[in-house]
């Protein structure tokens, strides 16, 4: 332009605006083509590469759009259908958007405002599962993945909680004394019945009771005639009354062989039973040892996850709070050498901020397409400056049906007029599937719930702090474990556990400054569950060590107290007709030496007599002969 | 690059009016004193193909002013804090002025900003007369000698024998004798 009118000056008027006009002219129909050209095929398109382009550049996943549609003179953007993908699972979608429409307020964008009217969105549809045609493959391995056991939930396999509980090693038999006792006791027995049996077989009671007899018989026939026989015969009487003693205690030793080897094989069996018992204390020492670790479990299942949210809550809240204070940061040096100055406000006549969503509209689903999962939800007063606007930002979520036993009302508002920031929200929801999806956050392998929950409590931050209470409550009664559960899987058994015995779930987490406080009863219903699963175990281990143990040494110490008892009574069998053949004879014997030894004394009493008579008569005779004498 | 050099030599020893080469200087100032680029500046790029002024010699002393508005900013943000905030009778006008359409996009509202254009505008007639004294003195005493000098430079020999150079003074030919017959 320009350049033409330079030239129009150098060349004659009127030949000048000839050629002007007819420049002028081609010029417009070219800009005018152009311009039409653009906006009716290409600006569309090129807002709606840009926006997938950069959307999904930011969000890191594919973001598509359909139907986008800008009206310049009305100020109205719309489109049929906005999506956004599971980062992870591209198969599905994370958020989908059905007919889009929005309403710019052109004259304030001409005052460098960006005041959006109105954005109605309907057909929204959050965590669906629609399948994008596109990315068949990517949903293909994302499907394997899933498939593919995580490394947590391989931890928690029962058979690596026994190897921790060291259960193999407590419920292993073999490594326990006692049975080397029993082993040892039953070779110990089998030494004292050979050795019985041995000695029994030394002995030579029926040699000398026979002996006995014959000296007997010999002694009954050989009666004394005469005073020197009568010696020979008392002296033959002292030997046989010495071979009686002899046979005595022969029968006496071998009673007494009987017995010390019973006692023996009695003395083995309590020795087991004395090492069985030190064995059980040794056994539910270890058992009660388990007890010891329950702490770490409740750490590694919890602890760390708790940990790993906290961690992530504080990175979460520094980065909040470094840009906050990046504000009134000092100037960097390139602030300081390129001085910007100061932007002085100056009051707006219908003022309004730079940035104004005054209404947003939403309804769709939550989850599947269903009448059920149908919600409402209106953003007002979305804006970059609220001062200015002097409105708070409010929001309200809420589902289409509202009934007893399944609803939702989520209602939040940001107030960013004074100093201090307040955002407060509300929740108050019933009947939420309880699926997965919430326990893949904290990447715990928990896919075995379905049932629903409830939600109520409020969040209300303040400038930096802020407090969080919720509850969580669940009706235990229709909890159901799905075909993902998995009796092998420890957390799967824990949580499980939790969700049958409990219906309140409490948590409150709270920032004071640089004081970041988490509090709820999870920990503690998991503590408790672990608690029960233990002592269960333990009684379980304890019942099966015990039936095991009580099994294998029970039936060892009967069958060993058998083969005593029945060697004993053996023994006694066979050596009793022996021994009352041999006492027989020993008291016949016995009695006709008490009744000889009678006959002995009262023959000796009556020749004692005899002789005291004769010799009273030879005193007499010797008196009379005396005094005959002395007369 | 090469085609900025021989702007830079062009410019300064072009044949063009002095008036229009002042002109260009003083409409440069005007661009350069402001600092970032808001639609003041595409409106006075505009202006640039609109009113005759040599084009070079604008954009030389944007650059030239732009170098300089660094070091004044902090002067100009006194000029415009004045008059934007110090002088409360003004406040009206700012107000109604910021309530114009497109006006705030100019970002007038900045103190540096306003600073600058207020400067340009006080400084774009007397740049024009400074401008045009010089261009009138280096014609008449310098510019002989300091072609000379220039041209016994090494590198303007080695560039004025390359065969680039030649191909553009062939087509800077051709280009002038379309421009004169149209």
């Amino acid at each position: 332009m320009g350049h033409m009118l330079r030239l129009g000056t150098q060349l004659n008027l009127g030949n000048n605006m000839k050629i002007f006009n007819k420049k002028i002219l081609v010029l417009f129909i070219i800009v005018a083509i152009i311009a039409v050209i653009f906006r009716l095929f290409l600006l569309d398109w090129i807002i709606e590469t840009g926006f997938e382009i950069a959307s999904g550049k930011i969000l890191k996943t594919k973001v598509s759009i359909d139907g986008l549609h800008l009206g310049l003179t009305d100020g109205r953007l719309t489109f049929n259908r906005l999506m956004v993908l599971d980062k992870k699972n591209k198969s599905r979608s994370l958020v989908s958007l059905g007919e889009t429409e929005t309403k710019i307020n052109l004259k304030a964008l001409l005052r460098s405002q960006l005041d959006i009217e109105l954005i109605k969105i309907s057909g929204v549809e959050v965590g669906g599962e629609f399948i994008y045609k596109d990315n068949q493959e990517a949903n293909e391995e994302a499907m394997k993945k899933n498939k593919k056991p995580s490394q947590l939930a391989s931890y928690y396999e029962m058979d690596k909680i026994s190897d921790r509980l060291n259960i193999a090693e407590i419920t292993n038999l073999d490594s326990l004394a006692t049975f080397k006792r029993i082993s040892e006791a039953s070779t110990n027995i089998d030494r004292v019945s050979a050795e019985l049996l041995r000695g029994m077989g030394n002995s030579d009671l029926d040699d000398r009771v026979n002996q006995l007899s014959k000296d007997w018989s010999l002694l009954q026939k050989n009666q004394p005639k005469s005073v020197t026989d009568y010696a020979d015969y008392l002296k033959q009487l002292d030997e046989v009354k010495k071979q009686l003693d002899l046979v005595n205690d022969k029968i006496n030793e071998r009673k007494n062989l009987v017995q010390n080897s019973y006692d023996k094989g009695t003395q083995e069996i309590i020795a087991i039973k004395k090492q069985s018992d030190t064995d059980i204390k040794t056994i539910n020492n270890k058992i009660d040892l388990i007890s010891s670790k329950q702490n770490n479990f409740v750490s590694e299942i919890i602890g760390d996850r708790y940990m790993a949210y906290i961690d992530k809550a504080k990175f979460v809240f520094d980065i909040i709070k470094k840009l906050k204070n990046k504000k009134s940061d000092k100037p960097s040096w390139k602030e300081k050498i390129f001085f910007k100055g100061t932007d002085i406000p100056f009051q707006i006549r219908d003022q309004k901020p730079k940035v104004l969503i005054e209404k947003i509209l939403l309804s769709g689903w939550w989850g599947k397409k269903d009448s059920s999962n149908e919600f409402l939800a209106v953003i007002s007063e979305l804006t970059s400056d609220q001062r200015v606007r002097n409105k708070t930002t409010k929001l309200r979520i809420k589902s289409k049906e509202y009934s007893s036993i399944k609803r939702t009302d989520i209602f939040a508002e940001m107030d960013n007029r004074k100093d201090t920031d307040i955002i407060s929200v509300n929740i108050n929801s019933l009947g939420n599937p309880l699926n997965r999806s919430y326990w893949d956050l904290a990447q715990i392998p928990f896919e075995i719930i379905s049932g629903n929950f409830g939600v109520s409590g409020n969040i209300k931050m303040v400038g930096n702090d802020f407090t969080t209470v919720l509850q969580v409550n669940t009706d235990k009664t229709k909890f159901k474990k799905d075909e993902n559960y998995n009796n092998g899987n420890f957390l799967h058994l824990m949580l499980a556990s939790v969700f049958e015995h409990n219906d309140k779930f409490q948590l409150t987490v709270s920032m004071r400054g640089d004081v970041f406080a988490i509090d709820s009863n999870i920990d503690e219903l998991l503590g408790k569950e672990y608690s029960a699963f233990i002592e269960n175990k333990k009684k379980e281990i304890k019942e099966q060590f015990q039936k095991e143990f009580d099994k294998q040494v029970r039936l060892q110490t009967a069958s060993l107290t058998d083969q005593m008892n029945s060697a004993k009574k053996n023994l006694e069998q066979q050596f009793s007709e022996e021994n009352k053949k041999a006492e027989a004879e020993l008291n016949k014997i016995s009695k006709e030496l008490q009744k000889v030894e009678q006959a002995i004394k009262a023959e000796e009493n009556k020749i004692n007599k005899q002789i005291q008579s004769e010799n009273n008569k030879i005193q007499d005779s010797i008196n009379q002969g005396l005094k005959s004498l002395f007369k | 690059m090469l085609r900025l050099i021989f702007k830079v030599i062009k410019v300064i020893q072009s044949n063009d009016s002095p008036k229009r080469l002042a002109w260009g200087f003083a409409y440069g100032g005007l661009l350069g004193l402001v600092p970032g680029f808001t639609i003041y500046h595409i409106v006075l790029f505009i202006g640039v193909y609109l009113f005759s002024v040599n084009i070079g010699m604008t954009l030389l002393s944007y650059a030239f002013f732009k170098v300089v508005t660094v070091f004044i900013s902090r002067y100009t943000h006194i000029i415009g804090y004045k008059l934007l905030v110090d002088y409360v009778g003004l406040k009206a006008f700012w107000t109604s002025l910021y309530n114009v359409p497109i006006i705030p996009w100019t970002k007038f509202n900045n103190t540096v900003v306003l600073g600058g254009i207020i400067l340009s505008f006080c400084l774009f007639i007397p740049n024009y007369f400074i401008m045009m004294q010089l261009i009138k003195l280096y014609r008449k005493n310098m510019r002989d000698k300091l072609k000379e000098k220039i041209d016994k430079f090494k590198v303007v020999k080695i560039l004025k024998g390359s065969k680039l150079v030649k191909l553009y003074g062939s087509y800077a030919k051709v280009r002038d004798t379309i421009k004169f017959r149209k």
